[in-house]
């Protein structure tokens, strides 16, 4: 099809329709759904492409082709189909059955990677919401290393060498700091040490879940 | 009429019936297409079934403290010696918060002290991120999806007792996301916990998604529950059915029950979703008919496509068309029709009324919800008029219209839902105890709303 398209290559509707057998107003609805190039301009006289009768006769004859297909199927083939293979089929030199045929494996099997690509398109496009909700993964594995360098974080602050253990008698001081992990502190505090204590966990929780900082 | 698509192997029986094949004339016919599918039975042995890649999603939000997490745990725990080794498994909660207990695990023996070590901890934190713990579930599955080298059942379970309150809650978005998951290759079924949950949130997701919504309204059903799930999760033969009718001009479509519907400008698409082995699944479609000419006919031209979970593809049936004729108004009356074939129509339509009138009854919406029972009462009254087994529910709905102008409480919109859900979609109620008819809660709904 030559770039500049000729008085003869272009439609109205009601001449799409005659030629197809298409009625004008599922041609409309075609154009909404994307499944045909709409008319250049609105309105009465509005004129459509060559290309899209050509592609209202391929979607026909892959509706009468009877597979079953849906109109978001139906999509996706007219959209791998070049300008020459779209005239072809359209003008009956190439069959729709070898279409559809070597079509079969993409358009009816999702690859195995198709799931796990959607969630990330749909991550990305709500970012802002979902990354509010952050995403833990606390494998025991990945923890640990977080772990360790708190402990010896901790161990700095605090000039400790060796764990002394608590006092049996004294109260346990619990500090949640995420869902899984909690720190228990046995004595008895005065309100300035717990304060502390809730500085120290708050630390931590941040080590735990952000990781140290670079 | 049935149409076998490939008598050589494991294929679903279809068929497909109307109510009535003259239609009036004049126009304003209501025909009745009955499609039915039995699912074949499980081809394979269970030695040979395709491994299951299964993601638990489990709500973790301040009302699940107590005995429904610790029941949900208790559930998951017991799962693990169900699953045989070469089954993979993921665990996510959610709260505020979505945390990966395990990820795409398999159950080897290791794997199995693994997952159990981690869901084990798992507490109560926060509000109902539903949909991004759901998100996070699916994540889980995909990726091993992405991963594994042979093809498995990628399949979800959400489990959740609220609201979702956090991120995206409108229950259409929630279907979409379903579907587009669902088309490629990861179904979800939901499990509602408790009295307060959103039967209309896990409905949407499950229906969309291709799965099956339970209800477990007391914590020590939840196992049960999920038990029967992944049952049918296995033995499912039959996945994201989908038939596509081609109407003609002037014939407009309605889907009794709560199956998704989607229409263009030359028909519809109808989902059926998944159906497990030897199971029989049944849609009726309300066709309103066009006004046309003595003799001439209509045709809807009627196809399948689904996908087999034991071949991992995609299959496609022509049903073939079913003819209309058009008549006078006196042939239309005088003509015989199955009383079976009736019979099943009205009991989804009966489904119908008390579903979609409930969900407006819970929108708050209590005057359109009168109106649309009443009107569809007056209709399924005519309809039912030669059938004298449906009496007895043409006199529920009678019962039921004038409850519908006041807010039924949770736990009655919730089972009135649920059984219609259930009813129109052919499914069994898993659940142990035996709880009221739907009759029995219209009836007790009215003597609160008569005392009050």
């Amino acid at each position: 099809m030559s770039g500049v398209e000729t008085e003869s290559e272009i439609f109205t509707i009601q001449e799409l329709s005659d030629a197809t057998g298409v009625e004008p107003r599922t041609i409309r609805s075609y154009v909404e759904k994307g499944l045909i190039p709409g008319p250049d301009s609105l309105g009465r006289g509005a004129k459509y492409p060559r290309e899209s009768l050509d592609r209202l006769k391929v979607l026909q004859l892959l509706r009468d082709a009877n597979r079953g297909l849906t109109l978001d199927q139906i999509r996706l083939l007219l959209k791998r189909l070049g300008p020459s293979e779209l005239r072809g089929l359209a003008d009956g030199r190439l069959r729709i059955a070898a279409l559809l045929d070597a079509a079969q494996p993409t358009s009816d099997t999702p690859s195995r990677s198709a799931a796990v690509d959607y969630l990330r398109t749909l991550r990305a496009e709500v970012p802002a919401r979902l990354s509010t909700t952050p995403h833990h993964n606390y494998a025991w594995q990945d923890s640990l290393p977080v772990l360790e360098e708190a402990a010896r974080a901790l161990a700095r602050l605090s000039g400790l060498t060796s764990a002394s253990r608590g006092v049996r008698g004294e109260p346990w001081y619990r500090l949640p700091l995420t869902p899984d992990i909690e720190l228990s502190v046995r004595g008895n505090f005065a309100p300035e040490e717990l304060a502390q204590l809730h500085r120290i966990g708050d630390a931590l929780r941040l080590l735990l879940t952000k990781g140290p900082r670079a | 009429m049935i149409a076998n698509t490939s008598p050589q192997s494991a294929s679903p029986e279809f068929s497909v019936a109307i109510d009535r094949s003259l239609i009036n004339v004049e126009g304003g016919s209501v025909r009745h297409l009955v499609l039915t599918v039995r699912a074949p039975e499980q081809p394979q042995t269970d030695r040979h079934r395709d491994p299951l890649n299964l993601g638990l999603v489990i709500d973790a939000s301040g009302s699940m403290a107590g005995p429904p997490l610790d029941a949900a745990k208790s559930a998951t725990l017991a799962l693990l010696d169900r699953l045989a080794d070469d089954n993979h498994l993921s665990v996510v909660s959610f709260a505020s918060d979505v945390i990966t207990h395990a990820q795409a695990v398999r159950l080897d023996q290791a794997g199995r002290k693994r997952v159990a070590a981690a869901v084990r901890p798992l507490v109560t934190r926060g509000n109902t991120a539903m949909f991004d713990g759901w998100v996070g579930g699916c994540e889980a599955v995909a990726r091993r999806q992405a991963a594994a080298d042979a093809t498995e059942r990628n399949h979800v379970i959400l489990l959740s007792d609220g609201h979702a309150n956090e991120g995206e809650c409108r229950p259409e978005r929630l279907a979409h996301h379903a579907a587009e998951l669902r088309k490629r290759g990861v179904l979800t079924s939901t499990v509602g916990i408790g009295r307060s949950y959103s039967p209309i949130q896990l409905q949407v997701i499950a229906e969309a998604g291709g799965g099956r919504m339970h209800d477990a309204e007391e914590p020590n059903e939840i196992a049960e529950i999920m038990f029967a799930e992944l049952s049918a999760a296995l033995t499912t033969t039959v996945d994201s059915l989908e038939f596509t009718l081609r109407l003609p001009r002037g014939v407009t479509p309605e889907i009794y029950g709560t199956t998704p519907l989607a229409t263009d400008a030359e028909g519809c698409d109808i989902l059926a979703g998944s159906v497990v082995a030897g199971a029989t699944r049944r849609v009726v479609v309300k066709l309103a008919m066009p006004p046309g000419t003595i003799g001439d006919t209509l045709s809807v031209a009627v196809s399948a496509r689904w996908k087999s979970p034991s071949d991992a593809r995609d299959h496609a049936a022509d049903l073939g068309p079913v003819e209309l004729r058009f008549d006078t108004p006196e042939a239309c009356v005088a003509q015989p029709r199955c009383r079976d074939l009736a019979k099943l129509v009205a009991e989804q339509w009966q489904a119908h009324i008390y579903h979609r009138a409930m969900q407006l009854n819970q929108d708050g919406d209590f005057r359109m919800a009168v109106e649309f029972s009443r009107r569809e009462t007056r209709f399924y009254n005519r309809y039912c008029a030669d059938l004298p087994e449906m009496q007895a529910s043409v006199s529920s709905l009678h019962e039921f219209s004038p409850t519908m102008m006041f807010g039924y409480d949770a736990v009655s919109a919730k089972e009135v839902m649920l059984r219609s859900y259930k009813t129109s979609r052919g499914e069994t109620d898993h659940r142990s105890f035996q709880r009221h008819t739907v009759e029995e809660y219209v009836r007790d709904e009215a003597n609160r709303q008569r005392r009050q």
